[in-house]
């Protein structure tokens, strides 16, 4: 940070001024740390638009590129609903397939009308999430490893609904159109997904419930203990969490035109390196919507252009995966060396509670955010 | 032969940021002295501790000699202070719960072993004689999670100082006894000073005065980063003490004996608990007139603390019942009791107070964020006054909860349920781990919001505490409301005795 401040060679005479500018580059970099993973697509963007001008920068693949983000996005919101009241839903990809093949199924080879379909596999997706809400929640499993389970389950239920074959029989073109119908140049299935992370973004940071969640991830004792409807709260987000997966299963069915029984798990891991990468930015050290959408663009950003100048196709799990890593480090790194402090005690859950990104860093992130007068105030005693 | 001067400090600064916290300060403990560093909390001295551990960084013109050797500020990592011979016992003991004791201390001193194997019989002959050095009567094989407070507090001092001669080493007490009863602090601090006589020194960092005039051979007082005291044992007195930690502002203190309320007949109690049972409480029967501050107190262990959790919901009652204002509640989980207007504080501030990462204002307003709804400027006018009213430094509201002082959490704890206007606070040692001027604060709210009717619950291990500021007291035995005291019985001794009777 501090190697940041050309102010730092300012002239003695010009002292007041290179307050101002030291003020500024603050200021700027200040900027640069909230807003790092836009700062890093612009980069990116700049720096691809002229390695590939004829492909990377063109309509066809930006679209290309957004509508092939839509389903991905969509279950990254259904992971973060969970992870934001601490714990963790490894199901949403395999309700994912599932609703997918089940709407293929009902609608194609069934034939029951499209809404009617629509409904019963959004419904199927929140059921089976509030079972997990309730495994965790009433039977007391830890969430890994209910959602495991469920997960788990649900897969093979897929394959029993879909035989083992991708479905594409029947399929009323409906889904297609609800999908890839183009608003404003960009398929319906980016705005619809858009319009629910909006929703959820509301809810999070400007409506009541939204402070319940983050104080349940926060500490899940201290929010029983203030009156908060802990389980009731916590039940409610593997519900939505697994109805917003079932609409991404819908989303992709329409998208390819036929449904993958195995396609579901393929998303899972991107998903939660999208929510974690978020967790670094806009608001960092907390799970949030803006984020986590900038941190899907990055990883597509990325991969898009290292495909378009050649890279093979099994690059992008690799891309994803070590961008992940490597964000989660930056963040860290660029506050420790800003200031050389341990974690404070109370603050070493790491891992072990998903409500706290980054237990280590997250402090010390939010310190170097405030004014200096706030720093001292870490003082602890 | 040991140097005579054990540590020797000068011109100690310490930074976080850019901001310096700690001026410059230089100290020296001699050999087999007990120095104690009071202040108010935010005062630095858990910094200046912390720079002697290795966690805080030295400013560049730091001087520091152990044992009459020059040292490297650089030198003094966690590891490095470690080796020299300063060792620490915090206020929360770092046990792991599923470890034995025996484990917990190879951990610090190394697993004794023959070609990789640990060798168990010599780890617990080890253990065992490291335990009786500090005459702690503990079984080396016994789970750290199944110890007393006490018990955890002894085996931690009795491991920080495993493998080295108390005549080379400095330990340091960081509020060590601030979870301690007022017994087990001086079981603890007995053990100590008897290793004070084999040559140890010690730097002790608390808030309990009484425990300075009896052990302390030297005290200095810090305020806002300078020593502006150094009292020894003859010039030594509570009020010398406070005077220099608060300087020359205004000191609080809360207005001594009361005897509100008395004549509001017991029938028309605030709050009525008959024949309670529940985790750790047998049987209890009380009540809390309106504007009544009722004192619980008791050994650890002995239902006080418990029959605290039990009013506030945070433990079901097996059998009994609670009224408030002549309402029958049930009470199975904190959201009753809150909504029933009882709102419990705990002594555990971090895990269950306040949410860290979120903000003092968001904290505050949690339980109450309905209320609010989207009225943002109204819950900040409401969150500012309350943070002038009980003085919450920084003033920022912004900032995270977790990064406060202890006694500025608990300020804003008390903040959150203040705005809700209880009927019934329920209290548990509020004041542990708070400087005396923030106590005094702290008290003086209680009995105004006593003056305007609200019921009053307070724990505290401190009977001078209880003999102050309460109309009443009950001390808890074996689960059970045992003793009541009032009027002319309620005395520092006659609490005193009948906790430890």
């Amino acid at each position: 940070m501090r190697a940041s401040k050309p102010s730092d060679r300012g002239l003695p005479a010009a002292a007041a001024e290179s307050a101002t500018l030291s003020r500024l580059t603050g200021l700027v970099t200040r900027l640069l740390q909230r807003h790092s993973l836009l700062s890093l697509i612009v980069v990116l963007f700049v720096v691809f638009s002229f390695a590939a001008p004829g492909t990377f920068p063109t309509a066809p693949n930006l679209q290309g590129l957004a509508l092939g983000q839509a389903v991905g996005l969509l279950l990254a919101m259904s992971v973060l609903l969970v992870t934001t009241v601490g714990e963790f839903d490894l199901s949403v990809a395999y309700i994912l397939g599932l609703s997918a093949v089940l709407t293929a199924k009902l609608s194609g080879d069934e034939g029951l009308p499209v809404p009617l379909v629509i409904v019963i596999s959004i419904a199927a997706g929140a059921l089976i999430g509030t079972i997990s809400g309730i495994v965790v929640t009433r039977l007391k499993v830890v969430s890994l490893i209910a959602t495991l389970g469920v997960g788990l389950a649900v897969s093979g239920l897929t394959v029993g609904i879909s035989g083992g074959q991708t479905l594409s029989g029947n399929i009323p073109q409906t889904f297609a159109v609800l999908a890839r119908t183009p608003i404003l140049g960009v398929g319906s299935a980016v705005w619809i997904v858009l319009a629910i992370a909006v929703v959820i973004y509301l809810m999070l940071t400007k409506t009541p419930v939204g402070s319940k969640i983050y104080a349940t991830g926060g500490s899940e004792q201290v929010a029983r203990m203030v009156g908060i409807r802990v389980r009731l709260l916590k039940g409610a987000m593997f519900s939505l969490a697994g109805a917003c997966a079932a609409l991404a299963g819908i989303l992709q069915l329409g998208l390819a035109g036929a449904a993958n029984p195995s396609f579901g798990s393929n998303l899972l891991l991107p998903a939660f390196a999208a929510v974690f990468l978020g967790s670094t930015t806009v608001r960092p050290g907390f799970f949030n919507v803006a984020g986590t959408l900038l941190a899907v663009v990055l990883l597509a950003v990325g991969f898009s252009g290292l495909s378009l100048l050649g890279a093979p196709f099994w690059v992008e799990p690799v891309f994803d995966g070590v961008a992940l890593i490597v964000g989660i480090v930056a963040s860290r790194w660029s506050t420790i060396s800003s200031r050389r402090r341990r974690p404070a005690p109370g603050n070493g859950d790491g891992l072990a509670s998903p409500g706290a990104p980054e237990a280590g860093a997250r402090n010390d992130e939010h310190r170097s955010l405030d004014d200096t007068v706030s720093g001292a105030a870490a003082v602890r005693e | 032969m040991p140097a005579e001067q054990r540590l020797a400090v000068s011109d100690l600064t310490v930074s976080y940021g850019q901001h310096e916290v700690v001026h410059g300060i230089s100290f020296d403990v001699d050999r087999g002295r007990m120095v104690a560093l009071l202040g108010a909390n935010g005062s630095g001295k858990s910094t200046t501790v912390k720079a002697l551990t290795g966690v805080n960084a030295m400013g560049p013109r730091t001087r520091v000699r152990f044992n009459g050797t020059p040292v490297k500020p650089a030198s003094l990592t966690t590891t490095g202070s470690r080796r020299l011979g300063i060792r620490v016992v915090h206020q929360e003991a770092p046990l792991i719960s599923n470890m034995t004791v025996a484990e917990m201390a190879a951990l610090h001193m190394g697993f004794p072993h023959a070609g990789g194997v640990v060798r168990h019989g010599e780890l617990k002959r080890q253990t065992a004689q490291m335990l009786a050095d500090f005459d702690v009567d503990v079984d080396p094989d016994a789970y750290c999670g199944e110890l007393t407070t006490g018990e955890r507090a002894l085996v931690s001092l009795a491991i920080s100082m495993a493998g080295i001669d108390p005549d080379r080493a400095l330990l340091i007490l960081d509020e060590a006894t601030a979870a301690l009863s007022t017994t087990d602090a001086k079981r603890l601090l007995d053990r100590v000073r008897n290793a004070v006589e084999r040559g140890l020194s010690v730097v002790m960092v608390t808030h309990r005065l009484p425990e300075v005039r009896e052990y302390c051979d030297r005290t200095l007082v810090l305020r806002d980063g300078d020593l502006v005291s150094a009292l020894e044992r003859e010039s030594f007195s509570e009020s010398a003490v406070i005077h220099a930690m608060v300087g020359d502002e205004e000191q609080r203190v809360a207005a001594d004996a009361r005897q509100a309320s008395a004549t509001v007949p017991e029938r028309s109690a605030a709050l009525i608990a008959t024949g309670l049972q529940g985790q750790g409480v047998t049987s209890a029967s009380f009540h809390v007139r309106p504007g009544e501050i009722l004192g619980v107190t008791g050994r650890a262990g002995e239902g006080a603390s418990e029959l605290l959790r039990i009013i506030g919901g945070l433990e079901p009652a097996t059998r009994g019942s609670v009224s408030v204002r002549g309402r029958e509640l049930r009470l199975r989980t904190p959201r009753d009791a809150v909504s029933a207007g009882i709102f419990y504080l705990s002594p555990d501030r971090l895990s269950e107070g306040g949410v860290p990462t979120m903000t003092v204002h968001d904290n505050i307003v949690l339980p109450m964020v309905e209320r609010y709804g989207l009225a943002r400027r109204k819950a900040a006018a409401d969150v500012a006054a309350m943070m002038d009213k009980l003085s919450i430094r920084p003033k920022d509201a912004r900032t995270p909860f977790g990064s406060l002082s202890g006694g500025n959490q608990q300020k804003v704890l008390l903040a959150r349920w203040l705005l809700l206007q209880p009927t019934v606070l329920v209290l548990d040692d509020p004041t542990a781990g708070v400087d005396p001027n923030t106590r005094e604060i702290m008290f003086a709210i209680l009995h105004e919001l006593a003056a305007a009717g609200v019921s009053v619950l307070l724990r505290s291990t401190e009977p001078e505490h209880l003999a102050r500021f309460c109309d009443r007291v009950i001390v808890m035995q074996g689960g059970r409301d045992a003793v009541q005291l009032q009027g002319a019985e309620l005395t520092t001794e006659e609490i005193s005795r009948a906790t430890y009777a």
